[in-house]
Order: C-alpha cells, then structure tokens, then sequence
C-alpha cells in the first residue's frame, strides 16, 4: 500500500471518528473506564500483596520455611484458624546442624534461623503467696512498719476471700469444703491468732501457707505466643528487629523477649493503656473525645477498671494516691459527684479515694493532658504498670498438659517500619533451651502422669501450685518443673527420655538457686543447634529469586536425603496466604465479569454502527475501492479510538494511583493492618504491572470492534448501498 | 357549501443549509366540503409545504390556517394532533404502513387512537372499508407481502377509517404503475362521490389532474387562478 | 385506552421480535448480569440462613437470658442462681413461647491425643432440648477419622451413660473429634477454671455429630450434671435460658418486654448491646460490680459479628452489579438512540395520523421494559437453576481462608423467589430507564420531520 493511501486511509478513519462521535464517546469511555479500572485494581492488590510479604517476611517466616517431611500438617505459623492452643502436629527437625549446613551453602540464602512456635500462658502469681513472702521477708530483716503493712495487706485479701466464698457456697456442690474454707478465713482475723503470730511467727505462716493461700484461685491468664529461635541468630537476619526497652537476651542465655506491641496492648495496666491511646487519638489522629462516640465510650468502659489498684495498694499507698488526688482534683472540678456504691466491705478508708479516682478518670478534651501528666507523675510509679516488668523472672506454662517454667524477660522489641502492621505484633521471642522443655509431645507417658497425679491429690487443690508443692516441697511460689537441662544432659533432649531420667534429676534441690545457674548459664551455638527444631526460616539476599530459590533448594534437600519439606512464606503464614488468594480471585472474578460485559456492549454499539453506514460502505465499494481497504480504514479507526480511550484509562489510573501512594489509604479497620502491612497503604505502580492489562484489553477491543467491520466488507456493494434498515 | 379549509395570505420560509428559501409567498385559499381537487405544480413550486399547512404538519411564517372553522396556528401540539386524529386523513408517497402490523391492523390503529368505538363497532368500521377497496382476502397479511397498489389501498382504508373531514393525499400515484395508479385514483373518486368526503391532492400526475374536479395550479410559492373543470386549458393565468 | 395498550403492547413485541441480532446481544447481558445478581445473593443468603440456623440451635436460642455471676470484681461466669423464678418471669411475660430451654456453661481446654483445643462445653437436657436434636444428626466414623468404619457410632442417649460407671459423656462435632484424634468411646481431659481453682475432667466421647457450619468447631454438649460436676456447681444452678418464640422477627420486642420484667421484679441486668456475649465477656468481667446480673441478647445479636461478613460481600457484589449495570444501560441508551434515529420516519407518520407525543414515549420505554423482562427473567431462571444444582452437589469448601470468611464447610446457596422477582423487575426497570432519553428524543420528533426525512 502506498504512503498516500495510507493517508487517505488514516484522514478517513479520523473523520469517521469525529462524526460518528456518539458511538466514539460511547465505546471510548467503556474502554476507557475498563482500563482505568483493571489498572486501578492491579495495583491496589499487588501493593497491598507487597506490604504483606514485607510485613510477613521480615518480621516471622523469613522468605522460606523448612520443615519436617513427615509432619501431619501444613506449617502455618499463625495457627489453626479459629482456635488458639491449637498448634499443626508439625514433627519435627531432628538434626538442625546439618539441615542448616547444607541450606547456607545455597548462594541466594543469607541466614537459616531455627524456629518453634507454641502458645504459653503466663499466670500472675497469687497475692497471698506473694503477700506472705514479702512477710516473711519483713520478719526476717526486722522490719516491723513493713511487717505491719504486709499484714493490713493480708487481713484486706483475707476479707475479701471471705466475702468470695460467702457469694460461692450457696451455688457450690461441696458446701463442706466451703464451709471449711470460710471456718478458715474467719479464723485468721480473729485476735488470737495474731497473738500467736506474734509468739511463733513460723507456724502461723505455715497455717497460711497451707490453708489460706491455695484458697485463692488462679485468674485472668495472659496468653502469648512465642517464636523459639536462636534469638540472636534471629536478630542479625531480620534486619528489621530492634530492641525497644530494657536490653537483649545475651548470646546462648536463657530467657524472653517480648513484643513491645503487646507489651503495650495486653501487659500494660489498662488505664495506663486507656491514656496511652486517648494521647494518640488526640495529639496523632486529631480527633475529639466531645465529637467521637467511639472515644467516650471506650473511656467510660475502661475508667470503671480502676479496681485492680485498689487491690495492689496497701493502706499507705492508697492514704498517698487519695491525698494526692484530692490536692489535684478540686483544681480541675468544681463539681461534686456523688461516689458509686462499692460492696467490698472493710475498705471504708477507700470511699474517698474512689471518688477522686472517679473524678480523676472523668476525661475530656480540657482536661485530658494535665490528667495524662499528673497519671505518668504521680500515679504510675504507685501502681503495677506492666504485669510482667523487665529483669523479672515470668512463669510460664504451656497451653496442654504439664510442663511450666519460669524465664527472665529480658526486654522488648520491635520490627521497624512494620510495627502497626498486625503480624508483627504476633509473636514474643522465647530461647530454644526453654522451648525445647516446655515444648512436650502429647505421649501416652504424659497423659498417664497427668491421670495419675489427679488422681492422687483430690481435684480441689490440683492447680499448679499445687502439684510442684506435692511434687516437691518447698516454697510453692517459685518452683519449677525440671525437665533436666542440656548441660547436664548431653546432646539429645527429646522429652520421651525425659520420662526416665524425670524420677532421678528432676527433684529440685534449692529452687532458687537452681533457678540462678539457669539464667546465668550460656549455651553454645553447637549445643542449641543439637537439639530438635519445628522449622526454619530462610533468609534470602535476593527476595526476587524466591521462586527459583525454592526449586533449587527443594533439588538440594533431595541430593542430601534431608527429610524436609520447603514452602515459601505465603504457604507458611497459614490463613492470610490463602486471604491473599481469596482476594486475588475475587477480583479476577470482577475484572472477567466487567471485562465480558463491556465487550458485549461495545460489540452491539460497533455492530450498529457499521450497519449504520454500510451507504457508506457500498458506495466506497462500488466506486472501486477493495475489501482490503475497507478493512483497513476500520481498523485504523479502531486502533485509534482504543489506543486513545484504553491509554487515557491507563494514564487516570496511574495518576490515581500516584496520588494515592503520596496521601496513602487508611486502614478502614483494624483488620485491614494485615492486609496493608501497616496502617496506612502506599500503592504503587510496577512498570511491567502496567503494559500487560491495558494490552490485553485493547487487543480484545480491536477484535470485538473489527469483527462487525469483517461482515460489514462481506456484503455486496449493492446491497450496501440500497439497505434501507 | 360549507367551508373546509381556508388559507389566507400564507407564507412560509425554510432554511435550506445557509440558504432560505422561500416556499411559499401568499396564498390563499378556500376548499369546500366534497370538493375532489388537486395542487397542480413543478417540483419545488411550493404543493408539498402547501399540502403540510393544511394537514397542520407545519405552520405558516405569516399568515392563518383555518381548519373546518378553527384557527390553527395558535393551537398546541397537542390540540393539532387531535385535528390530525379526528379530522383529517393522510395518504402519503411512500405509504407509510406499519411494518410489524397486519393490514386489519393497520386500518384499525386510527380508530385506537380516537378511542371512541367499541371492539365491535371497530371491526365493524375496518372489514367494511377493507372490503370497500378489494383487500378482504389480504386481511392478516403485512405490509411487505403486499404490492405497492395494495399497500396504497390500506393507505386509503387508514384515511378514512376516522371519517375525516378531509383526506390530503401527496403524490399518491407517484410510485404506482399506470394501471394501478389509475385504479387507485378511480377509488377515491368513487368514495368522495359516494360518501362526499373532501380530497385533496398534491400532484404532477396527468391521470390524476384530468381526474379531479377542481385544479389549483401553484407555481414559486403562489397560486394561480384555480381552475373549475369546464375548461379545458389549463394555462395559467398571472395573479 | 385499554385497546390502545394491547396495540403498544403488539406494536413493541413485533419490533423487538425483529431486531433479534441486536436485541439478543444486549440481551444477553442482561440476562447474565442478572444471573450474576441472583447467584451473589444466593451466596448471601444461603450463608446468613447457615449462620441463623447454628445460632438459634446450637449456639443459643431466639432469646437467651445468660446469668452472669461474679463473686469477685476481676471474674466472670457464666452462673443463673434463680432459674425457676426467671422461667417463670418468662412464662408470665411473653405469650408466644414455644418452648424454653436451660443450659449449663464453661469454656475449657480439651486435651486431646493429637492436640489441645478450646470450646465452650454446654450442658444440656436432652428431654429439653427440641431444636438441637432436630439440627444435630451423627457421622459415620469414616467422616472424622482415617480408615474409620463407615457407621455411625454412639448415640445421643449415650450422653447420660449407663448405670453410674459410665458418666461424663460428651458429644464432639466431628471437625473437634479429628483435630482431637478421638473416636466414640476414647476418653479426653477437659481441664476448666472453676470457682474453687482448676480442675480436669475425664470425659467419655459418647457420640460424634456431623458438623453444622463453623459454629461446630466451637460448640460441644454433655448433660448438665457432667459440667454441674465438672465446675463443682450444685445441680441448682444453670447458666442460660434459651427461649423460642413463634415468630422469631419479633426477637427485639420481647426482649424489651422481658427486661422490664425483670427490672421491676429487681434484678440487675447488663446494660444492652447488640452484639454477642463472646465478644462483651472481657469487659463485662472488668466491670466493677460483683454478685448476679442477668444478659439478654437476641439471636440477631449473636450473630452481629458474622452479619460483618456477609455485609461486605454484599456490598462488594452491589458495587459489581452496579458498574455491570452502569455499563449496560450505556449500551442500551446506544442502542435506542440509534433505533430511533432510523425510525424517525414512521415515528413522523404515526404522529401525523394521529398518535400524540406521551404515545410515542410509552411505546419506546415499553419496548425497553419487555426487553428488559424477558431477559432479565431468562438470566433469573438460570441463575435459580444453577443455585439448585449447586445446593443439590453440597460442594465442599476447601480454601482454608474460603471457610474462616463463610463460616461454613460447605457450599450453601438459597433464593427465595421474592429475591428472584426483585432482581427480575429491577433490571427491567433498569433497561428501561436507560431508554428514557432517546425515547423523550422519538417522543419530541415532528410529523414534518419525518416527511422531510424521506423528501
């Protein structure tokens, strides 16, 4: 074909385009909105997708994980959907060293890091034992205001069992029981018995021990959720680990780390945490308690919470907290509020300091930071700020059967840049030795122990507590169950051994010294590496090389005979991969939907059209124009109306998506964090993200415009040029 | 006689693209009850516009239209179409029929828009007038397996179905055959003798124009004297 | 005028009849975008009727009064002292109970051979209890365990054992028998915080029941002495009353009624919200307040939480049905103002005889509105058909993620046919709105247009 009919060509499409504008419009801005749409779309979830595998990878599953060939089910380190406690039966890697020489010598892969993860509870201790302790600490150094404080303490705690079990008794189905526990109680407030505390302080607090302290029951667990790893190999792979508070575990220690997120959320006192997020609300997220529903409402749930100082305060201590409150309040209120009931009987004192406490946590956007200030001041160095502080020793008991063991919380951490993206908050870290005790398998051993100590000790007093007490002697409040440590041991510390050896090393001698050497003790790399793992984690260097990656060390584990199994994080992170999935198929879903409809329209729209000018077309053709240029001229025309309408689509939605990724879409809610890897999501374009969908859409234009065209040159001119309809 | 139809000093300018034309330029007229007369003229003399002023499918630039008394030109749309409907029967060039309709139901459809007969005085009115032009066998069948003189029978039949005071007819032999055209013509002679319904057309037919009772010759825009059969020259004469 | 419908009425079905190519294309998507409507909705619906059914049988009833009972201020149980009085309360104050059931309560950790979960164990009398034996039926053994015998095994009365050696009975779904690695007849620990500390359980698998939408991976029964026992409660005491009404719409206004019942016979009741006790329980246990208050919820109100679910996904199909739609009447409008600009002489003509202007509008929007029904109905009926098929197959779900989303095992579709003339009338109606503007076009054409157009 020559330039110049080209020309003639291109001049008549324009033409036509222009003066059929209609039709132009109309099928323009069908293609135009598909494209915009599709590129929208697009980019939105694979954003969205990056996000997550950042968040994800970088802060739990690393970009690969191994496990054991053998195991019942797939790894999913988010658990098993809808049931906390329920772990995947995973086996487990028996020899790690040699799983971990062989995956390091992979050029793509920068650490393996062993792992485990597991659910533990950590109970708060019993006030009375911790109560009587502090006692027998104040008569042993002689001190006797302290001795006195610590017996008001008890006498408060002793009379609120009282009233406990007087609620309880009528409900209960052993009323003798009850009876006797209530015999009890009375007992320790009458004056004889403090006479002869007085005479022989030991016996007393043996009567206490024994009687009074395991009527307190254990309540309100926190439950966390711990990764076992080599807490310092996990620290120089995940770059993004970094401490927040007190200091790292060091290098082969014993001990925990937890997730500064929930130390915040779920340790902290709640009202302190109620302050915490006022604060934010009002200083980052510039709303208003007056104007936010939301806001009141959390306000006035959590400030009723104040009990739980009430009950940690000795009398000095809530005599301090009311005076101070009442030099405070009356400077902020004027009004006079009549204090709420309160039915604990024998804390008359505490009406006042109820009430002020009542003032003080009556929050609004006036006075809210000078009553954030003067909580942090005055308030939070006299209460329990933090369930579990750092430096202390936290018992531990796993989630099932049996085993519980007290760790040293050496501080918190977090993964920088993903902090608020819902993952990272999930895990707290626990040291591999730890783990490996409190981490049993379910064996028919275990069970039967369990069977068999309940049986021996009558159902009432088995807690805890009560069964190392029977187990072992000693001081209740601060045994452990030992299930023989690895340096006494020797490479292996499968717990089906540890049956055998239960009976012979088990039996503590002085717990708190036992408890000393195993905080200072420090295992070497071989020795955490001897023991049994549940998976690891591979780090890559280059994440775009995942998939590659995986082949080839998928071929590696197969040369070594390694009895492995590799899945990538996806796979790994159990239910929010399989979201991932869901999403990306219900999107599909849409865009083929909108896709099929539109290409129906515009068909029709193009049918009429040619129809329309088949005059048009048979006079061109009875002046002697070919088929093939015919053909050409539409399809010209068609090129130019999709190319034009498909790239201003593309183009709306690039700036779209520009501008989205500068302002950033808020996470509608809390749910949506998972989905964002953080609160705010930043979409963005991938060059090669943005050919393949407008292509594949204007190439289906071309066809679904050009087809009718095809027919429209297969008629005759004459019939063209006389049709009327 | 009574007095059908009367124009008096119409004109009527159109744009043609950037161009007016002026089509026609004062004329006056009076057509009486069971006149059978035709508009005589060129193309482009001004019959067809004239023909649509007094079917009130248009309105004059200056000038009044008097349809059976009422002056049309300060009627709406809506009063214009009830004269169309109750008043006056078109016959148009290309017939015009309902393709999707039968030939009963073509007929009939003037009469569902009046809305005044019942289901049987309609079937009644269509099968005689059907009847009336020789198409009873052809009843149920449309328009496209008719030929063009049947179809121009059922444009008759529509026409007259609403007994109007007036049939207006433009160019009704243009596309016809001698033999039809003339059979056609004879049919509505024979009906306006008949019944004395008033007709008037627009043609340059000669079959037609030796036909009619009355001719009224126009030419540019204007209209000679009309001619009262008797005289056989049609020369015009200058106003 | 009847007379002239019927000829609107020919006039538009002849014409549509004609231009079939073109009427067949926009036809057709019509038709599917209604299917797809139907479909979604099916989906919705088949899902909210799984929820409803699990909620008001197994879980709880049309209207639950849950004792909640703290002896002190940090925990909560769930404990009714006075049942009898408030059974008859409820006797007294509604009249369209059909029955009423009490239940007993506790949530603990079932340790199993494979692993350790958490349900909430109900105590329940089986001579009672009406709906749930209705809504349970047994599994074959196959269902639950590998290489398991194809019989069902166990039975309800198994429950309340045999003689006194045989206490302690449970019943498992069988989702939490094969995460538990039990079968009838093993034995698992329960281990449950009571008033007076921990205490284990043995229990006695006595029946394994198929399971019944995701509220079965939660929910497990023994009789009311076992948990009376396990908690060492006396057998006085109960936790929860289920009430079943006629006509369960009338939830809410019962409700009310019995909370000021309740309010002047003098008992302390939590203040009301309409969400599941589940999701309240944390801070009504740190509320300050000690001794027995009374919940009432609605069976709505249990399943508040879920309804999130099924209001995002309806609101993801709208906005699908909504932008097909948009498209779809674009075409449409295409289409029409093409037609009329071809029918622009015989729309003159008819005007000319007589046809007013409204006559015109309602003869193109009618063509339109047929269009629109015929084949929206077309899209209707095979979107029913393949909800039936589908409901008949009773797929199952195997995405993991699919299930959390669903809260069910399996594929649950249901439509009612109110749903299905809704979606019929609404897309004719669409179909015909689209025509709206070119039919005002055809309506406005003069009679001397149409003789022009052809001169």
């Amino acid at each position: 074909m020559s330039f110049s009919v080209l020309q003639l060509v291109f001049e008549l499409s324009w033409r036509s385009l222009w003066s059929h504008r209609i039709k132009s419009v109309v099928v323009g801005i069908i293609i135009l909105f598909g494209v915009f749409l599709l590129v929208v779309a697009d980019a939105l979830l694979e954003s969205a997708n990056t996000a997550m595998e950042s968040s994800i990878t970088s802060s739990i599953t690393g970009h690969l994980q191994v496990y054991d060939q053998a195991a019942e089910d797939t790894l999913s380190l988010m658990g098993i959907i809808g049931n906390r406690g329920a772990k995947p039966s995973l086996g487990r890697i028996a020899n790690f060293k040699a799983v971990r020489d062989v995956l390091a010598s992979h050029p793509n892969v920068s650490a393996v890091v062993p792992m485990g993860a597991d659910s533990a509870i950590v109970y708060q201790g019993n006030a009375v034992d911790k109560t009587l302790t502090a006692l027998r600490q104040s008569i042993k150094h002689n001190q006797s205001a302290e001795k006195q404080n610590q017996i008001q303490k008890l006498l408060m705690l002793v009379d609120k069992l009282e009233e406990q079990y007087g609620l309880t008794i009528d409900i209960s189905n052993n009323q003798e029981k009850f009876s006797s526990a209530i015999e009890d109680l009375q007992t320790v407030k009458t004056e004889s018995f403090w006479r002869d505390f007085e005479k022989n302080p030991e016996s007393s607090l043996q009567f206490l021990d024994t009687h009074i302290a395991p009527l307190v029951s254990e309540t309100n667990p926190i439950f966390l959720e711990f990764l076992a790893t080599d807490i310092t190999r996990f620290k120089a792979a995940f770059y993004r680990f970094k401490l927040v508070e007190g200091e790292m575990l060091p290098e082969g220690a014993r001990g925990i780390m937890i997730n500064h997120t929930q130390y915040e959320e779920y340790l902290k006192d709640r009202i302190a945490r109620m302050f915490d997020v006022i604060h934010d609300a009002l200083h980052k997220e510039n709303r208003a308690i007056k104007t936010d529903l939301e806001l009141q409402y959390y306000i006035r749930r959590r400030s009723k919470e104040y009990q739980l100082w009430l009950l940690s305060l000795d009398a000095r201590g809530a005599e301090k907290m009311r005076r101070e409150l009442a030099i405070f309040i009356p400077s902020s209120f004027s009004s006079s509020l009549q204090p709420e009931p309160h039915s604990n009987v024998g804390e008359a004192e505490d009406n006042n300091l109820e009430f002020y406490l009542q003032q003080f946590l009556d929050l609004n956007d006036e006075n809210f930071d000078r009553h954030y200030q003067f909580f942090y001041d005055r308030i939070a160095p006299m209460i329990q700020l933090y369930q579990v502080n750092v430096g202390d020793l936290v018992p531990l008991q796993k989630l099932g059967p049996g085993s519980s063991l007290k760790a040293k919380f050496y501080g918190t951490f977090q993964f920088e840049g993903v902090e608020d993206s819902g993952f990272s908050g999930i895990y707290n870290l626990i040291d591999l030795m730890s783990f490996r005790d409190l981490y049993g398998f379910m064996t028919e051993d275990k069970k039967r122990e369990m069977v068999q100590l309940k049986k021996e000790f009558s159902t009432v007093e088995f807690d805890r507590a009560g069964v190392e007490d029977a187990l072992f002697g000693g001081d209740s409040a601060s045994s452990i169950v030992d299930f023989g440590t690895d340096d006494e041991k020797g490479s292996d510390s499968d717990s089906d051994s540890d049956n055998d050896s239960d009976s012979e090393s088990s039996v503590l001698v002085n717990t708190r010294e036992r408890m000393q050497v195993l905080i200072d003790t420090r295992y070497t790399s071989e020795q955490l590496d001897q023991g049994p793992v549940l998976s690891a984690a591979l780090v890559l260097k280059d994440p775009a090389l995942l998939k590659q990656t995986e082949e080839e060390i998928n071929q590696l584990i197969k040369e070594k005979s390694l009895p492995l199994q590799i899945i990538d994080w996806q796979t790994a992170a159990g239910f929010v991969g399989q979201m991932i999935q869901v999403m990306q198929i219900v999107l599909m879903t849409f865009i083929v939907f909108v896709f099929c409809i539109s290409m129906v329209v515009v068909n029709n729209a193009m049918l009429m059209a040619t129809m329309q000018r088949y005059p048009e077309i048979g006079t061109l053709r009875a002046i002697g124009a070919g088929r093939g240029i015919i053909l050409g001229m539409f399809f010209v025309e068609s090129l130019m109306l999709t190319l034009i309408a498909g790239g201003l689509g593309a183009l709306l939605g690039l700036v779209l998506v520009q501008y989205l990724g500068m302002v950033g879409i808020p996470a509608p809610t809390y749910e949506f964090r998972f989905l964002f890897g953080g609160e705010v999501l930043f979409p963005h374009i991938d060059e090669d993200n943005i050919y393949l969908g407008p292509l594949v859409i204007i190439a289906v234009s071309i066809v679904a415009t050009l087809y009718p065209a095809l027919l429209a040159t297969r008629v005759p001119p004459v019939v063209a040029l006389t049709t009327q309809e | 006689m009574l007095e059908i139809i009367r124009l008096e000093n119409v004109t009527k300018q159109y744009p043609l693209g950037q161009v007016w034309v002026d089509a026609l330029r004062g004329v006056n007229l009076t057509l009486y009850s069971g006149e059978f007369a035709a508009l005589v003229g060129p193309s482009g003399s001004g019959k067809s516009t004239l023909l649509n002023m007094i079917g009130c499918v248009d309105l004059p630039s200056t000038g009044k239209v008097f349809v059976d008394g009422n002056e049309v030109s300060n009627q709406s749309d809506k009063q214009l179409t009830k004269l169309r409907l109750y008043k006056l029967g078109f016959i148009f060039q290309t017939f015009n029929l309902m393709n999707v309709l039968d030939v009963y139901q073509n007929v009939e459809m003037p009469l569902l828009l009046q809305g005044k007969l019942s289901k049987k005085q309609r079937q009644y009115r269509v099968n005689s007038l059907i009847e009336r032009v020789g198409l009873s066998a052809h009843m149920k069948h449309r328009p496209n397996e008719l030929s063009g003189g049947q179809r121009q029978r059922v444009s008759i039949a529509r026409a007259l179905v609403g007994k109007p005071r007036i049939v207006l007819a433009d160019e009704p032999t243009a596309n016809l055959d001698s033999v039809t055209g003339i059979e056609i013509i004879d049919l509505m002679k024979e009906i306006n003798q008949t019944d004395q319904t008033t007709f008037l057309f627009s043609t340059h037919d000669d079959r037609v124009v030796s036909r009619v009772d009355r001719v009224i010759p126009i030419e540019d825009g204007l209209i000679r004297q009309s001619i009262e059969k008797g005289l056989a020259d049609s020369r015009f004469v200058n106003a | 005028m009847k007379q002239l419908i019927g000829l609107y009425f020919t006039i538009a079905i002849r014409n549509l009849l004609q231009a079939k190519k073109r009427s067949f294309m926009l036809g057709s998507a019509i038709a599917l975008v209604t299917m797809l409507h139907v479909l979604l909705l099916s989906i919705s619906n088949g899902y909210l009727q799984g929820l409803v059914d699990g909620a008001t049988s197994v879980a709880a009833g049309h209207l639950n009064v849950t004792g909640l009972y703290k002896y002190k201020s940090t925990t909560m149980y769930p404990l009714l002292k006075d049942s009898s009085t408030i059974r008859d309360l409820i006797a007294d104050e509604l009249d369209d109970v059909t029955h009423v059931v009490e239940r007993n309560s506790i949530v603990g950790k079932m340790i199993g051979e494979k692993r350790t979960i958490f349900l909430f164990l109900q105590g329940i009398d089986l001579t009672q209890e009406v709906k749930l034996t209705e809504v349970l039926s047994l599994a074959k053994e196959s269902s639950y365990r590998k290489g398991g015998r194809d019989e069902v095994l166990g039975s309800f009365d198994a429950l309340e054992g045999e003689g006194t050696t045989q206490e302690n009975g449970i019943l498992l779904f069988a989702n939490q028998a094969e995460q538990l690695g039990v079968t009838v007849g093993d034995s698992i620990s329960f281990q449950v915080q009571t008033l007076s500390g921990i205490n284990v359980v043995e229990l006695r698998v006595a029946a394994i029941a198929e399971d019944v939408g995701m509220i079965s991976r939660f929910f497990t029964f023994a009789t009311r002495v076992t948990v009376q026992n396990a908690m060492y409660l006396g057998d006085n005491v109960s936790a929860r009353i289920l009430v079943y009404i006629k006509d369960r719409e009338k939830a809410p206004e019962a409700l009310e009624k019995l909370r000021q019942r309740f309010s002047q016979e003098g008992f302390e009741m939590t203040d009301y919200e309409s969400s599941s006790l589940i999701r309240r329980w944390t801070n009504l246990e740190r509320q300050d307040w000690i001794g027995q208050r009374l919940d009432l919820t609605t069976w709505e109100d249990n399943i508040s939480e879920a309804k999130i679910v099924v209001n995002s996904f309806t609101s993801i199909s709208y906005v699908l049905v909504t932008i097909l739609s948009v498209i779809i009447a674009v075409g449409i409008l295409n289409t029409c103002w093409i037609s009329v600009k071809d029918r622009t002489n015989e729309i003159g003509c008819i005007r000319a005889i007589g046809m007013t202007s409204s006559g015109i509008l309602i003869l193109f929007m009618l063509e339109a509105l047929l269009l629109g029904l015929f084949w929206a109905m077309v899209g209707a009926g095979t979107g029913y058909f393949i909800v039936q098929l589908i409901s008949l197959a009773e797929i199952p779900i195997t995405n993991e993620a699919i299930r959390i989303v669903l809260f069910s095992t399996k594929l649950t579709l249901d439509i009612g046919l109110g749903d299905l003339m809704e979606a019929v009338l609404f897309f004719a109606v669409v179909t015909a709105i689209s025509a709206l503007f070119p039919s005002i076009r055809a309506a406005k054409i003069q009679p001397i247009q149409a003789i022009n157009h052809i001169a």
